[in-house]
């Protein structure tokens, strides 16, 4: 690997700059720095570990196609994890219709873990964790995207609007909806 | 007064999700500003909605799988270099462009030609079609930096020089679209992705 200086003092611009002089190497740098972002903004859309870890796959060798259009002064991780919503939002295009909002409440809730005794208690943190988690999974694919890109991704209504090619208007709309289905199941773990 | 500060304040959830995200205006921001701080009813939503993005803050993030970094650098060293592929697309960018104008400047004055009787004006332009395409030809870049739709056209045969402009710049136009589209094909069948997994709709990242 031709890299000079350590690799954690090199920045995303520098690695790429390495790339495109034509040594792949250094591509292992950026897939390690930003694994976890790609693939968890996959895993919160698709909610599936193996079909997120495909898409983060997918993604990093598309970045690497295209890297020379990657502008070096912007960060890379929204980069790289638009490409992973990108091909999330083509997967759950293909996938068969999803429950309703209902039914994947009331398996959520099913799942949902016992927290009554002192042990579990302490595992509480962790718990609400996956709780969140859960929550956000269990929206329909539109106003789960919505909810990744506004509040993980922390994009504008214009951004949003222009990646998922909608109005601003529609992406108030789609917001507001995931907001409200959302926050009972969250104030439900406030109260616990 | 609680209850009638509410019925004021119904709608205003949206505001506050503008005013959270950022999304208003520099004036509306600052009157929603000035508005919470006389109304308890908004405050408490946006303490509200406040502590929702901080719950959300706190999801679980589950680690990547530890063969992922592995898996893409071994799909990449089947790639070839992004600026190799780049410099292609380039070169062959160039020379359909090239081979394009070559055509519209070498056919371009027949074509006219041939569109001339289908359109009722005759061979009373026939000494004159040659100077009608570089007109033309100008019109075409002035319709590309500013496209404007071709007018109904007047009995044939009656063609102002602006509705000629007009028309040649249409046909122009047209012939850049199919050139493009040439091009697109073109480029997808030499340059697209080069495993089978890569083919998709988003073969080219943002």
């Amino acid at each position: 690997m031709n890299i000079t200086a350590p690799p954690e003092q090199l920045t995303d611009a520098a690695i790429v700059e390495q790339i495109l002089a034509g040594d792949q190497a250094p591509f292992r740098l950026l897939v390690e720095r930003h694994q976890r972002a790609v693939f968890n903004a996959s895993y919160r859309l698709v909610g599936d570990h193996h079909q997120a870890a495909d898409i983060a796959q997918e993604a990093f060798v598309r970045a690497y196609r295209s890297l020379h259009t990657f502008r070096r002064d912007a960060p890379m991780a929204p980069w790289l994890c638009r490409i992973a919503i990108n091909l999330s939002l083509n997967w759950l295009k293909r996938q068969r219709p999803e429950l309703s909002l209902e039914e994947r409440l009331d398996e959520h809730a099913l799942e949902l873990p016992d927290l009554s005794s002192e042990p579990q208690r302490r595992l509480l943190q962790g718990e609400r964790q996956r709780s969140v988690q859960e929550a956000i999974l269990a929206l329909p694919p539109d106003q789960r995207t919505i909810i990744e890109l506004r509040h993980f991704q922390e994009l504008s209504y214009q951004e949003i609007a222009q990646l998922l090619g909608i109005s601003v208007n529609n992406v108030k709309v789609r917001l507001f909806r995931a907001r409200k289905n959302l926050r009972p199941i969250l104030e439900g773990m406030g109260e616990r | 007064m609680r209850e009638r500060r509410t019925e004021e304040c119904q709608g205003q959830e949206e505001m506050v999700f503008l005013f959270l995200d950022g999304e208003l205006s520099p004036l509306e921001h600052a009157a929603f500003a000035a508005h919470l701080q006389g109304c308890p009813a908004c405050q408490a939503l946006v303490d509200q909605w406040a502590h929702f993005s901080a719950s959300l803050a706190v999801a679980e993030e589950l680690p990547p799988p530890p063969e992922l970094a592995e898996g893409v650098m071994a799909r990449i060293a089947q790639e070839p270099p992004p600026r190799a592929a780049d410099r292609l697309g380039e070169l062959i960018l160039g020379a359909q462009l090239l081979v394009g104008l070559g055509l519209l400047l070498l056919f371009g004055p027949s074509l006219l030609k041939g569109l001339a009787p289908w359109l009722g004006v005759g061979q009373s332009l026939d000494g004159q079609l040659s100077l009608r395409f570089w007109q033309g030809f100008l019109a075409l870049v002035r319709g590309v930096i500013s496209w404007r739709p071709l007018p109904r056209l007047p009995s044939p045969g009656i063609l102002s020089p602006t509705d000629w402009f007009t028309l040649s710049s249409q046909v122009g136009l047209i012939l850049v679209v199919a050139l493009g589209l040439a091009w697109l094909l073109g480029n997808a069948l030499l340059l697209g992705p080069t495993s089978g997994k890569g083919r998709g709709p988003f073969s080219r990242a943002r």
